[in-house]
């Protein structure tokens, strides 16, 4: 059902309509967003430039908790400084990756290193949330500490460990090396290939030629 | 219009070319999972030093850990800043000279080149003034200033004319404006969108008259014009906590890092769009 909403999204939202009631191709919304060309490329542009912004001040209070930047300086100082510009960050990171999603939504849900890239994604928020309402409840007790507790530790190693695979994900997702045309076996099955071919035969009724 | 490496030094291709056909760099080209390993790796390098740059500069413009002295800071981001750097410069030339006969011809990595050099003039700057050095005023420091500031507008300048590259110029357009919103005190902020609209509109008026009318240069010359208005007003800006003036030689280190930060952040947008020109 999720694969037919995107295969929708890509090929037929926004579609024009030939006498048949049929999409015309490279007419949906999705298609023109990504033959925009300038459009998408300031998109995908920000997307990565933006990177710096957000990995970057997440790494420097990450390093803060691991006790190797400013370990005379409280925690709470650090932190309270720059996540405001991490989450500002996300935030423009999260709206274009949405938006580069719509450009090409089909293929990427059927796009396995997408597939563990949003997993990284989800991992990092969890040890967010984790870290925000468990492991900072008593911040107050090693807000001085150089070397803060091991749990906080771990906690910051394991952020900064999920966003470098995000990161290494996001890169390997420029190539087709896992694509269903090439793919088999396991990765063909994690990245539901079978479905992908179902879906498009599905669809194709749909489409103008 | 397109100014690249393949034109202005010609005979550099065919000796990167030379060296690209040594075995050990072709088999690196050609496999490809080797390139994405190096290429990843130069995003990663690329990611620690943004963040180091970002943190200094933002330190300098009084907008994070302004309990900390400045000083510290630049001590503790320091080794990042080095090591962000030089790996980001190695994995750079690996990929460079492996793929030599595509990017020399290439507009997006000549405006890399020439932003990168405004970069590093200018973070070295603010790194020896904050150390105490008196970079700022040395007639040295003087000169590095306006070499960084002058290359820095020349990178803008090509990044903003040349063909399918120039959307990108708007990307640093919009950072500039981003942060200088964030840097300014509201009570300031209708002076500067004032002088900001002003000098835009100079900027363009002067450029379009330079330059002409082509496909799509309205838009570019629209954001050069948008990143010079938001250079301009920074000599105004006194940060968000404080009540103070700030005049002389505080300002123009000031100045120093907000252009140090957007030569970086052209530095990475011209990096992304020599995959896309």
């Amino acid at each position: 059902m999720i694969s037919r909403f995107f295969a929708y999204l890509q090929y037929q939202f926004g579609a024009e309509l030939d006498g048949a009631g049929r999409a015309v191709s490279d007419t949906s919304w999705s298609a023109q967003l990504q033959g925009s060309e300038q459009l998408w490329m300031l998109l995908e542009g920000t997307h990565v430039v933006t990177l710096m912004l957000f990995a970057g001040s997440i790494l420097f209070v990450d390093l803060r908790l691991l006790g190797v930047l400013l370990p005379n300086r409280p925690v709470s100082k650090v932190a309270d400084s720059i996540l405001p510009y991490t989450v500002g960050g996300f935030l423009v990171m999260l709206l274009t990756g949405t938006a580069l999603f719509f450009a090409n939504p089909f293929e990427y849900y059927h796009n396995v290193i997408f597939r563990v890239k949003l997993v990284f994604v989800v991992a990092a928020a969890i040890n967010i949330f984790i870290f925000h309402f468990r492991v900072q409840a008593n911040r107050g007790a090693w807000d001085d500490a150089q070397r803060p507790p091991a749990k906080v530790r771990f906690a910051a190693g394991t952020s900064i460990a999920l966003w470098v695979a995000v990161i290494v994900a996001g890169r390997c997702m420029a190539y087709d090396w896992f694509s269903c045309d090439m793919a088999s076996g396991f990765v063909a099955a994690a990245e539901q290939c079978q479905e992908r071919t179902a879906t498009l035969a599905a669809i194709e009724p749909g489409l103008a030629q | 219009m397109t100014i690249n490496f393949a034109n202005l030094l010609p005979t550099l291709q065919p000796a990167l070319e030379s060296v690209a056909r040594i075995p050990i760099v072709h088999y690196l080209n050609e496999t490809i999972w080797i390139f994405a390993a190096i290429e990843t790796g130069h995003l990663l390098l690329l990611t620690i030093l943004g963040g180091a740059v970002l943190i200094l500069n933002l330190r300098v413009l009084n907008l994070v850990l302004t309990d900390v002295p400045v000083e510290e800071v630049e001590r503790t981001t320091r080794s990042w800043y080095r090591f962000g750097a030089a790996g980001a410069i190695v994995t750079g030339v690996i990929m460079g000279i492996t793929t030599a006969r595509t990017l020399l011809p290439n507009g997006a990595f000549f405006i890399k080149m020439v932003a990168l050099i405004a970069a590093i003039i200018l973070s070295h700057v603010v790194a020896r003034q904050v150390r105490g050095s008196r970079a700022l005023e040395s007639r040295s420091g003087k000169a590095a200033i306006l070499a960084g500031f002058a290359i820095w507008l020349a990178a803008m300048f090509l990044f903003a004319t040349t063909a399918r590259v120039n959307p990108g110029s708007i990307l640093i357009a919009l950072a500039g404006a981003a942060l200088l919103s964030v840097a300014t005190q509201r009570r300031h902020r209708p002076a500067i969108i004032a002088a900001s609209a002003l000098a835009l509109s100079g900027w363009y008026v002067s450029l379009d008259a330079l330059v002409g009318q082509s496909h799509g240069i309205g838009i570019a010359l629209t954001s050069t014009g948008l990143v010079a208005a938001a250079s301009f007003p920074t000599y105004s800006m006194d940060g968000r906590d404080t009540d103070k003036s700030i005049l002389g030689k505080e300002a123009l280190q000031r100045l120093t890092a907000f252009v140090s930060t957007l030569a970086w952040i052209t530095v990475a947008a011209a990096g992304r769009w020599i995959g896309f020109s």
